[in-house]
C-alpha cells in the first residue's frame, strides 16, 4: 500500500467509514505481530498484545496527523504496549522454532548450514538476554529495516541516543557470541 | 546523517532474519474488529453512566436547593452557617430539622417517586434495547 493511498484510507476511516480499518489491520498485522513476538516472546500473549495495539490505534486514529508514516506511528504504540506487557509478565523463555527456514539456504554445504543454524540459535539466545526495549530496537533495525530516524521517532529518543544504544547492543551481542559470526562468514 | 551498516551489522541482519515470524493467525482481523466493537459498546455505556450520574447529582442539588429556598422564603425558617467549630453542629442540626419538616417530607416523597420512575424507565428501555440487538 502506497503512503498516499494509506493516508487517504485513514482520512476516510476518520470521516466515519470505520469498516475500512480492516484493510489497515491486514496490511500491518504481519509486521506488528513479528515485532511483538520478538519482544513479548510468548506467542499467545504476543497475539493478545498485537490485537490490543490495533484496538488502541483505532481509538487514537484521530490523533494521527501524518507527521510520520502510519507504520512508524503504529510501531510506537507497539513499543509502548509490548514493553508494558513484559513489565507486567514474568520472564518466559520460548524456544526458537523457526530455524528450519534456514534450509532454504542455497549453499549445498551441509556443514555450513549446520554451523549457521548454530549461530542463529546462539544469536537468538543472546537477544533473549537483552532487555525488552533493546530487543525492540534490534528487531526494528535489523528485521524491519527501520532507519535510525524512524526508531528515534518510535522510541522517542534522539537519533544519537539510538545509535549509541545500537552500538552498545552490538557490542554486547558480540561479547555473548564471541567472534563466531566472523567464523561463520569467514 | 545516514547510518551505514558495517560488515558485522550485515552479518547480524542475515542471521536475525529467520527469527522474523510474520505469520498472522487465522481470524486475527476478526478478533481485532470484535474487540473494537466491544470497546465501542463499553465506552458508550460508560459515557451513559457518567451522564446519568451527572443528571442525578444535578437533580439532587436542584432539589436540595429548592427545598432550602422554599423553607427560607415561604416558611421563614432562618438558615445561618458559621465556620466557628462550635456552631457547625448547631448549623447541621438546623439543616436536618429543615429537611424533617412536614412540607419537606412531602417534597422528598415526590422526589423519591420521580427517581423510582426514572429508574424503572431506564431498566425497561435497557431491556427493550437488548431484545432489539439480540
Amino acid at each position: 500500500m502506497k503512503k498516499e493511498e494509506e493516508l487517504r484510507l485513514i482520512e476516510r476511516i476518520k470521516e466515519g467509514e470505520t469498516s475500512l480499518y480492516n484493510q489497515l489491520v491486514s496490511h500491518h498485522s504481519p509486521k506488528i505481530l513479528s515485532i511483538v513476538r520478538g519482544v513479548v516472546r510468548n506467542r499467545e500473549d504476543a497475539e493478545e498484545v498485537a490485537q490490543d495495539i490495533f484496538v488502541k490505534a483505532y481509538f487514537s486514529l484521530k490523533g494521527f496527523r501524518g507527521e510520520c508514516s502510519f507504520s512508524t506511528w503504529l510501531f510506537r504504540i507497539a513499543y509502548n504496549m509490548s514493553i508494558s506487557k513484559t513489565r507486567s509478565k514474568k520472564k518466559i523463555n520460548v524456544p526458537y522454532e523457526n530455524i528450519e527456514q534456514l534450509q532454504d539456504n542455497s549453499s549445498s554445504d551441509i556443514d555450513i548450514i549446520e554451523e549457521r543454524e548454530k549461530m542463529v540459535k546462539i544469536l537468538y539466545e543472546a537477544i533473549e538476554t537483552l532487555d525488552p526495549g533493546d530487543r525492540f530496537l534490534v528487531l526494528s533495525f535489523y528485521n524491519h529495516n527501520k532507519s535510525i530516524r524512524e526508531i528515534s521517532e518510535i522510541c522517542r529518543m534522539s537519533e544519537s541516543n539510538v545509535k549509541v544504544r545500537l552500538h552498545r547492543i552490538k557490542k554486547r551481542l558480540s561479547l555473548l557470541i564471541g567472534d563466531k559470526i566472523d567464523f561463520c562468514y569467514g | 546523517m545516514i547510518f551505514v551498516m558495517d560488515e558485522q551489522d550485515i552479518n547480524i541482519k542475515s542471521l536475525i532474519s529467520p527469527i522474523n515470524d510474520e505469520t498472522v493467525p487465522f481470524g486475527f482481523e476478526n478478533k481485532v474488529l470484535e474487540k473494537i466493537k466491544r470497546e465501542v459498546a463499553l465506552r458508550e455505556s460508560r459515557k451513559e453512566t457518567i451522564q446519568n450520574l451527572l443528571i442525578v447529582v444535578l437533580a439532587a442539588a436542584l432539589f436540595s436547593g429548592a427545598l432550602l429556598l422554599i423553607n427560607y422564603y415561604y416558611f421563614n425558617i432562618s438558615i445561618s452557617f458559621s465556620f466557628n467549630v462550635l456552631d457547625i453542629t448547631e448549623s447541621i442540626k438546623g439543616v436536618t430539622e429543615l429537611f424533617k419538616s412536614k412540607e419537606s417530607l412531602i417534597w422528598i416523597g415526590i422526589g423519591a417517586n420521580i427517581a423510582i420512575l426514572l429508574l424503572c424507565e431506564r431498566i425497561i428501555s435497557e431491556r427493550l434495547n437488548k431484545k432489539v440487538t439480540d
